[in-house]
Order: C-alpha cells, then sequence, then structure tokens
C-alpha cells in the first residue's frame, strides 16, 4: 500500500455514489418504523394463516414480509413442529440429504474498526493481531487439504494491510496450493465491504462468495455498536453485496449477528435484503443466509451484557423462519453452536456447516486454538470426521461438491434451478462423488463404514437409471484412484 | 455424407461467430456476445444443451444457455483464457462432431 497512512486509507474506502444510486429518494431499503409496524399488525395470527403461509413455502416461494411476520409472531407450539417439518420439507425438496461442508480460515485480525462486540476491535489490546505471510498461508491450506477439505471462507479484518490486493494475492496461493491430488477447489470471502472496482478485482482471481453480514438491520442499533471506524457507515455495508453482483460477483452471501437486536427484527432485514437483491439483479437474490448469534469474545464485556440474546428454542426457531421465507437459498449453520445445536438445527433445514473448525490465526498448521488470536471462542470442536460421521448417523451425505461453480452453474442459472427445487437433482450425484472421495483418502474407519452405508442408500435413491449407472461408473474410477469426477 | 454436413454446419458456425467478433457492439459485451453465439449454436445445434461461462481463475461464472437436465454425458471446453462451454448431453454427437465444433468454437475465440 507503499506510504499510505491508515486514515489516508480509511478516507477513501467509501464511494457514496456507489451506495446513494441503489437508494429510492435517498432511503435504504431498511424502513424500521414499517417492519415494527408489520411485527405488530401480526402480532396474532391465526392457525389457518399459518398454515396457509407454510403451503406457500413448501410450493418453493419466497414469502412477503406480511407472512414472515406471522410466523415470527407464532406462539402455538404445535404450529411450531409444523414448520420444523416444513422446514426439513423444503430443505429435501431443494438440496437433497447432502450438506456442504466447508472450513473457516482467518486470515488477518488488524481491523481499523471498533464493533463493540468483536473481539478483533481495533481497541482490543488483548487480541493478538496477525496477518498471514504467504508461506504461512500456503501451510494453512496444506494442514486443511490434509484434512479433506476442499470449500473455504477466509476471513479478513478491514485494514489496509488487508486491503483488496492482498486478499486476491491469497485467494491465488488458495487455490495454488496442492497436496497430492488434494486441492481447495472453492474459496468463499467474508471481509470489509468494497468498492465495485474492487470487487472485479476479487473476481478475476476466482472468488467462491462473497460475504459480508450486516450485523444488524436496526439503524439505531448499528450506529451504537459500531461508533468508529468505516464500518460505522450502515449504507456502504448493507448496499456491499449489491456492488459485489454489480461487479459480477454473481453469489453472495447476507447474514446478521443474532444477539445484537431483536431477533424477529432481523429476520425480517434478511428477508428484505433479500428482495432487494432480487429486485435489482432479475430474481437473483442471496446465495447463501448465515445467522451467527453473538458468542463470548477475549476482554469483550458486551457480550455478557446484551439483553437480545436468544436461547437455544428461539434460535431454531429464527432458523426455520428464515428457511420458510426464503425456501430456495444456501443457509450455513456454523460451528459458534455446539454440536448438540447443531445436530437439532441442521434439521430444520440448513444446507451448509463448517466443521474441524479453527478460528485462530495460523491456527490450523499449529493445530492450536488459541483464544487470543480467535474472533470468539467456538461452539463446536469436533473434527471434521467426527462431524461428517455424526452427520452420517443423522442419515446426511457430506458434499465437498464445488462443481456448479467450476462449470457455469452459478448466479441466475443456479437460482433458477434452485427456485424449481431441482438443484439436488443434479448435485447429489456429485456430493455422493466427493463423500466417496472423501471416505477413501482421509475417514476413519468408522466413518468410512457408516459412510459406505450411506452412499449405497443414496445411489439406490438417484432419479434414474442413465444417472445410477453414471454414478456407478465414476464410483469405480475414484476406486481406481481418478478424482475430482462430476456430473 | 454426413461428415460433409457437418463440416458445413461447423463452417457456417464459425463464420458467423467469427462475424460476431468482427462487431464492436457484440465484441466489448461479454454477456451480449455469449447471448449471440449461444443463439448461433442454438440454431445449428438445436439438441444440444449447451451452457456459456465466463471464467475467472477456476470460477466458471454463467453467461447464458443450458437446461436443468442432469448431465450424464458431461463435456467442459476451454475456448480462451475468458470464456468456455459446457455441454450437458455430449453424447449425442460422435467424437468426430464433437471435435469438429470444439476445433472451429475455439478457431473462433483465439
Amino acid at each position: 500500500m507503499g506510504k499510505v497512512s491508515v486514515k489516508e486509507w480509511m478516507d477513501n474506502v467509501i464511494k457514496p455514489e456507489q451506495v446513494e444510486k441503489y437508494k429510492e429518494n435517498g432511503k435504504d431499503f431498511i424502513d424500521d418504523g414499517y417492519i415494527h409496524e408489520l411485527l405488530l399488525q401480526k402480532k396474532q395470527p391465526d392457525k389457518q394463516e399459518i398454515r396457509e403461509i407454510i403451503a406457500k413455502s413448501l410450493e418453493l416461494n419466497r414469502l412477503e414480509p406480511e407472512e414472515t411476520a406471522a410466523l415470527l409472531n407464532c406462539t402455538d407450539e404445535e404450529l411450531w413442529h409444523e414448520m420444523y417439518e416444513a422446514g426439513l420439507k423444503i430443505k429435501q425438496k431443494v438440496y437433497g440429504r447432502r450438506i456442504v461442508t466447508f472450513a473457516p480460515l482467518y486470515i488477518s485480525n488488524y481491523c481499523v474498526n471498533s464493533c463493540v462486540y468483536c473481539g478483533f476491535r481495533g481497541e482490543n489490546e488483548k487480541s493478538v493481531r496477525h496477518r498471514l505471510t504467504m508461506d504461512e498461508l500456503r501451510e494453512e491450506i496444506k494442514a486443511l487439504v490434509k484434512k479433506g477439505h476442499k470449500r473455504l471462507i477466509m476471513v479478513y479484518g478491514e485494514h489496509p494491510t488487508s486491503d483488496v490486493n492482498y486478499i486476491a494475492d491469497t485467494l491465488r496461493v488458495a487455490y495454488e496450493t496442492k497436496v497430492g491430488s488434494g486441492e481447495i477447489r472453492r474459496s468463499n470471502v467474508n471481509a470489509a465491504p468494497m468498492s465495485v472496482e474492487d470487487l472485479k478485482i476479487l473476481k478475476e482471481v476466482g472468488i467462491g462468495t462473497f460475504q459480508v453480514f450486516q450485523e444488524t438491520y436496526h439503524h439505531e442499533t448499528y450506529k451504537k455498536l459500531h461508533p468508529r471506524g468505516i464500518k460505522a457507515d450502515y449504507g456502504w455495508r448493507l448496499y456491499s453485496l449489491h456492488r459485489a453482483m454489480e461487479a459480477g460477483v454473481d453469489d453472495v452471501g447476507i447474514g446478521a449477528l443474532f444477539g445484537l437486536y431483536d431477533w424477529k427484527f432481523d429476520v425480517m432485514g434478511l428477508l428484505f435484503h433479500t428482495i432487494d437483491l432480487e429486485k435489482h439483479f432479475g430474481g437473483v437474490g442471496p446465495h447463501t443466509i448465515s445467522f451467527p448469534r453473538l458468542e463470548p469474545a477475549v476482554n469483550t464485556p458486551f457480550v455478557e451484557k446484551s439483553s437480545y440474546k436468544i436461547d437455544d428454542k428461539t434460535f431454531k426457531k429464527l432458523v426455520t423462519v428464515i428457511r420458510l421465507s426464503v425456501p430456495y437459498t444456501g443457509m450455513i449453520l456454523t460451528a459458534r453452536e455446539n454440536a448438540q445445536v447443531r445436530n437439532e438445527v441442521v434439521s430444520v433445514g440448513c444446507t451448509q456447516i463448517d466443521a474441524g473448525s479453527n478460528i485462530a490465526i495460523g491456527g490450523y498448521s499449529k493445530d492450536d486454538p488459541d483464544h487470543n488470536r480467535q474472533q470468539f471462542i467456538l461452539g463446536d470442536n469436533r473434527s471434521l470426521d467426527e462431524a461428517i460421521r455424526d452427520l452420517a448417523k443423522m442419515g446426511y451425505i457430506t458434499s465437498f461438491c464445488t462443481a456448479g461453480y467450476r462449470c457455469g452453474r452459478t448466479g441466475d442459472y443456479f437460482m433458477d434451478i434452485a427456485k424449481k427445487g431441482k438443484v439436488h437433482h443434479l448435485c447429489m450425484p456429485n456430493a455422493v462423488l466427493t463423500f466417496k472421495e472423501y471416505l477413501l483418502d482421509y475417514a476413519s474407519d468408522e466413518t468410512r463404514e457408516i459412510g459406505e452405508k450411506l452412499i449405497e442408500q443414496e445411489i439406490a435413491a438417484l432419479p434414474n437409471d442413465l444417472v445410477r449407472e453414471k454414478v456407478l461408473e465414476f464410483l469405480e474410477r475414484i476406486e481406481a484412484g481418478e478424482r475430482d469426477l462430476y456430473l | 455424407m454426413r461428415e460433409i454436413y457437418t463440416y458445413k454446419k461447423s463452417a457456417e458456425m464459425r463464420q458467423r461467430i467469427k462475424e460476431l467478433f468482427d462487431n464492436p457492439s457484440y465484441s466489448t459485451d461479454e454477456k451480449k456476445l455469449a447471448l449471440a453465439c449461444n443463439q448461433v449454436f442454438m440454431e445449428l445445434y438445436p439438441e444440444l444443451k449447451v451452457r456459456w461461462a465466463r471464467i475467472y481463475g477456476p470460477r466458471w461464472a454463467y453467461l447464458c444457455g443450458g437446461s436443468e437436465e442432469i448431465s450424464i454425458a458431461f463435456k467442459k471446453i476451454r475456448l480462451n483464457d475468458r470464456y468456455g462451454i459446457c455441454i450437458d448431453n455430449a453424447h449425442i454427437l460422435s467424437p468426430g462432431e464433437l471435435e469438429e465444433i470444439i476445433d472451429s468454437l475455439k478457431e473462433c475465440f483465439v
């Protein structure tokens, strides 16, 4: 970055015109008053209304805000059970019995922001700062590949030392680093909002999904929790994924950090975000939605004090409502949650989890969960093999598939087939093939035994004989040593 | 006879796609170019399920075309550093026909 000071760099990040162009009459798409009003209007939804909304979701239609508000206000436990069942049905209908698995890889925790709930906030002197060198990054990638990972979410703090050029370099290294036949095939990025010009640089190097979480959609709370730094600008963050789509990064991921504000409001915020992306980009909304919960972090007392923290039961409900509200979008359940919660919540419609995660900078190669280098404390510390085995016991195939991203099934093409409930026709065979690779190359004996039985079941359930024959042929070729075969 | 027919069709495709490249209103707009190429392709090979992609590193980003069918004879072809196509039903062509099409396309996308 030459001799530009941190302040000078910060002063030049935000491009107001790239925010204003998306606003209507100078206003963004989150109308706090309207959301509160909808939640009030739908305070006491009747049974029939809830059942009609569930039926609409089951037909894979996105819900309207007033419908989501009604679901959020449901107090009838019998109806909630119907919603849980519907969530699972929708997930099976769109994505099949597969869970896509990835690893989070924290690259740099230098940060110019002051998010009061975050262990990486600039003022936190107890946070040990580090930015991986390219050699260190290679070691991290190798450690992940050796465990069997094929997909990453690479995470960066907002700082001039981890600007877009650094991120692009790290993406190149991630794709170039191989261990035998093992490799990272898709690298998603969770980083600060960028300009259209910077996002085009990430597109050129083959970014997977670009994730930016709004944290909370409530304007006033957002302002309080992000008092300084670039992140203090709500609009720059809110439209970051509009800019990504404009730049041609056609898979984007939205999210909210639950526990910062009223959970119902933020579920509504996620829905309005989806609607606005669909409105501007020909019906293409977010590729994924994430819903992390606030977790303890080193020297971060805010977390203990927050009155908006939600219990496990409420968490399951909010995930269910997101599933029903946007039936065709991928949903990510992270290892912030403990294993028990994950096993429970994955069944209401989640499509992706991370596993074998270590969120300390440089933590994989050292095999050390150093809490002082972490943004927060993880809840699920199962190894990748253990998590895969547990999922298999529940009847889920772990998918490492990245075929869609590497053969033009992205953006509007993917969204179109997802909305028609046809993704699993394409992805289930590929999930089986990547699962087989994992079982052969990385799994423990116990996991392999359970996994092989599951593969047999899935092959029997494939939609037609031609596909089955092809998958069987590919499985034989994988047994014989070939890798990376897909339909 | 079939070989002559195949050659004539691929020659026509080559000529029409080259014309698109010569037209600045197409050659400067990736999406428009892909849509026009796909149109040529659909007219000449209506039975083929082809998806056009823009290549960014390992990412093949969707441009146009394609089908919702499961690919049982999937063929991924890099036309140059920027563009690629994926054929979901390549098995309906003979190896010779497929090679002819690929060679013709690559010639256009040099």
